[in-house]
């Protein structure tokens, strides 16, 4: 009787060959192929915007083929890093392209030129997975003819903000009128564009 | 049978490799948000009608704190002179550039008589002129 015939199936040498070819052949092309379409396909998240100012859907659009923005902290172990010809297994990647968004929302009161004042923003995640928002930017439109854009500048996040899953969360960040605010911004209405970025897994 | 075994068994090992370190694989994605709203602003309040005093050539102007729509203090006033004709002249004293006061006093040459008005003012802001005060005679 050949040693392998008491051995139990699990640990006979045939089965481990070709439980290895098999791993080898299943594990290479799927990862490719979600390398590949993490990298290509379109999302588009539409989340409600909630505040002080009547609600309005919040469109976030990645377009096919977009790049993702600088890596942060965050960072891949074991993914296929697609197009640079690395191996699979042991090696560090960035974070993979946009797979979810969230809505910012916030309405910001009595500003006046050169004063700095707490904004409240609520970060809202419509996805099943909990997103750490890492930084908000503000900037801001013109109103009207007499009070022209860029007028707004904010501090940004001071810490992280971490918002579950189909949850939502709020920060406060300053924000100011700029000191050369003219006349003309005086009971303006004054249109606030905010963008995030975060890392989710 | 065996020499087919061990090139297979290594490739099957390295195969078994692969999965063990692809299984615990910890994947991160970036996350957009966006969203907009509206950033409002203050107004800035008109000036209070300031009372005028005069002592020789010296006239002395006081006037009310006034406060932005919501309540905080404006950052200061200038303050305007004009005389009978309603032509404005150029003040002095305590009264020249933006008083963080609310009152300020200057020499004046001439004799009147004489009014005097504030405007809050915050930065590159200006509310809406005070109501002039009582006319005022100086002595020179």
């Amino acid at each position: 009787m050949p040693p392998s015939a008491s051995r139990p199936w699990w640990r006979r040498r045939r089965f481990l060959v070709v439980a290895g070819v098999a791993g080898l052949a299943l594990a290479v092309p799927a990862s490719v192929a979600a390398s590949v379409a993490d990298r290509t396909d379109a999302l588009s998240t539409v989340a409600a915007v909630s505040g002080d100012n009547p609600p309005a859907p919040a469109t976030t659009t990645v377009e096919p083929g977009a790049t993702a923005p600088a890596p942060t902290a965050a960072r891949v172990r074991g993914q296929a890093i697609t197009g640079s010809g690395s191996s699979l297994g042991d090696g560090w990647a960035p974070p993979r392209p946009l797979r979810s968004g969230f809505a910012i929302s916030g309405t910001a009161h009595g500003l006046y030129p050169g004063a700095a004042l707490p904004l409240v923003l609520t970060f809202s995640n419509p996805t099943a997975r909990p997103i750490t928002v890492t930084s908000v930017t503000v900037t801001s439109g013109a109103a009207g003819s007499g009070c022209p854009a860029g007028l707004v500048s904010s501090t940004g996040l001071t810490a992280y903000r971490l918002v579950p899953a189909h949850g939502s969360v709020t920060a406060t960040i300053a924000v100011t009128l700029a000191e050369a605010a003219p006349n003309g911004c005086q009971g303006a209405v004054i249109p606030l564009t905010y963008l995030g970025t975060g890392v989710t897994q | 049978m065996r020499r087919w075994l061990r090139p297979a068994s290594a490739l099957g090992t390295a195969g078994v490799a692969v999965l063990l370190l692809a299984a615990p694989a910890l994947a991160s994605w970036t996350a957009a948000g966006s969203g907009s709203a509206a950033g409002m602003t203050d107004v800035m309040p008109a000036g209070a009608s300031p009372t005028a005093g005069a002592s020789g050539d010296v006239a002395t102007v006081t006037w009310a704190a006034v406060t932005l729509a919501g309540g905080t203090p404006v950052a200061g006033y200038v303050i305007a002179r004009y005389n009978a004709a309603g032509a404005p002249q150029t003040v002095g004293g305590t009264c020249a550039g933006v008083v963080t006061t609310t009152t300020c006093t200057e020499r004046v040459v001439g004799s009147g008589p004489w009014t005097y008005t504030d405007t809050p003012v915050v930065a590159a802001w200006t509310g809406a002129e005070s109501p002039p005060s009582n006319a005022v005679a100086t002595i020179s």
